[in-house]
């Protein structure tokens, strides 16, 4: 048996097994187990949602002075400052090409795109973007979160971007490379390229919006760097059934240290 | 912008003369990083495991004498541990993993004035930055070396 006591201090004696011997307080935040203190009993001062992730990569987003726990456990991370300004895509106007979330930039590059949708999924403002393939080349597209030199940075400074994309229609199953990647772009004096990292190309998929989190991570490399952009960058090699068929999504850009998404204030 | 996460526990237990906690989570890529703390809401009087320099720590402090730090094995970011300390008058144990105790003989005055419980921080102070899955108490009690050994060690 087990003593309840003032909710169970007075420790387990061996009436519940999981419980770790004699502990008066055992909090399992991971499989949802507890003894001696209920989950209810976290008091949880953060003043601003937050996201976490489970085992199955889905992301969930937590109000403000709640505990994040998921099957992953109890979340708790510092302060985070996201350098996308608009990282929930605000102000997009449909239309082809359409008009790009505020700050945002869609550099067409052998590919062509309209803007298709804006909408929540999941409680994640998103960015519908159509892609119109012209060739069964390498076509491509960059997608950059913000204007060129407005995150500074320097030289050997770690950045991380990251982003929800999903595919919406068409596929992604044509030849390699296609696919998705995160870059982080080093800029220098006039927004001149100076070099990239990036991760992928990964595939997407249409599975639910929060379970396709994508980020790259890059350590700055030029002496000259003034600052960083962030982006993605969509390589289509595509069947010609696919070239006028294929749109992603986009959602919660995030531009920094390596952390769990941040939403930004909604824009206007 | 994203606020740091302060979480602590309402209603926590009395504390003895003896204490005993654990934690388990996935290593921080944080330096230093909490895992959890007893402690009469300063630094001055507390007990705490946690990460330093990619191993695994724990620490107690008693009416602002100084502090008394064990360094136990590697605990590297994103790789799973388990870790315990365990404290009583003179006696400072710090189990990782269920290798052998790293062990200290402070000066302590244990305990009584313990009354929060700080979880992933400490508080505001050293937040984890990761998953924390299991956290136990033993307010009371000193809980033997074979036994936190057998409850820190990583079972595969």
């Amino acid at each position: 048996m087990y003593g309840l006591g003032r909710v169970g201090h007075l420790g387990n004696s061996g009436g519940l097994g999981w419980v770790l011997p004699g502990a008066s307080i055992d909090m399992n935040f991971k499989d949802g187990l507890y003894y001696g203190a209920a989950a209810s009993q976290l008091a949880v001062s953060r003043a601003s949602a937050a996201y976490a992730d489970d085992l199955g990569g889905n992301w969930s987003q937590f109000a403000s002075n709640v505990a994040r726990i998921t099957n992953k456990g109890l979340l708790s991370e510092e302060s985070r400052t996201n350098s996308i300004r608009n990282n929930s895509g605000q102000g997009a106007i449909l239309g082809t090409p359409g008009t790009p979330p505020t700050n945002w930039q869609v550099l067409s590059q052998t590919i062509t795109s309209s803007i298709v949708g804006v909408g929540s999924e999941n409680g994640i403002d998103y960015v519908d973007i159509r892609l119109n393939g012209n060739t069964a080349a390498i076509d491509h597209i960059n997608i950059y979160f913000e204007s060129t030199g407005q995150i500074a940075a320097g030289q050997g400074q770690t950045w991380a971007c990251s982003s929800f994309t999903k595919l919406t229609s068409g596929t992604m199953s044509g030849l390699a490379p296609t696919g998705l990647q995160p870059i982080v772009e080093e800029r220098g004096a006039g927004g001149t390229f100076l070099g990239f990292g990036a991760t992928g190309p990964l595939t997407l998929t249409n599975a639910a919006l929060t379970t396709q989190r994508w980020a790259a991570i890059y350590t700055t490399l030029s002496a000259s760097i003034q600052s960083v952009l962030p982006g993605i960058i969509i390589f289509f090699k595509c069947q010609p059934s696919d070239r006028h068929n294929t749109a992603v999504r986009v959602a919660v850009a995030r531009a920094g240290g390596v952390s769990s998404p941040l939403q930004s204030v909604r824009l206007g | 912008m994203r606020a740091t996460d302060v979480i602590t526990l309402n209603n926590p237990p009395n504390f003895g003369a003896a204490t005993t906690l654990f934690g388990q989570a996935i290593g921080s890529p944080k330096n230093p990083a909490i895992v959890l703390v007893a402690s009469d809401g300063t630094i001055n009087n507390r007990c705490q495991i946690h990460e330093y320099q990619n191993n695994s720590h724990s620490a107690i402090q008693s009416n602002v004498t100084s502090v008394s730090d064990l360094s136990g094995a590697p605990w590297l970011p994103g790789i799973r541990g388990k870790i315990a300390v365990a404290i009583s008058d003179g006696d400072h144990t710090l189990v990782f993993n269920g290798a052998a105790p790293a062990t200290a003989s402070p000066a302590y005055a244990a305990g009584p004035t313990f009354n929060q419980i700080a979880i992933g921080n400490s508080p505001d102070h050293f937040p984890w930055d990761g998953y924390l899955e299991r956290i136990a108490i033993w307010p009371g009690t000193r809980v033997p070396n074979a036994t936190l050994r057998a409850i820190t060690t990583l079972i595969t």
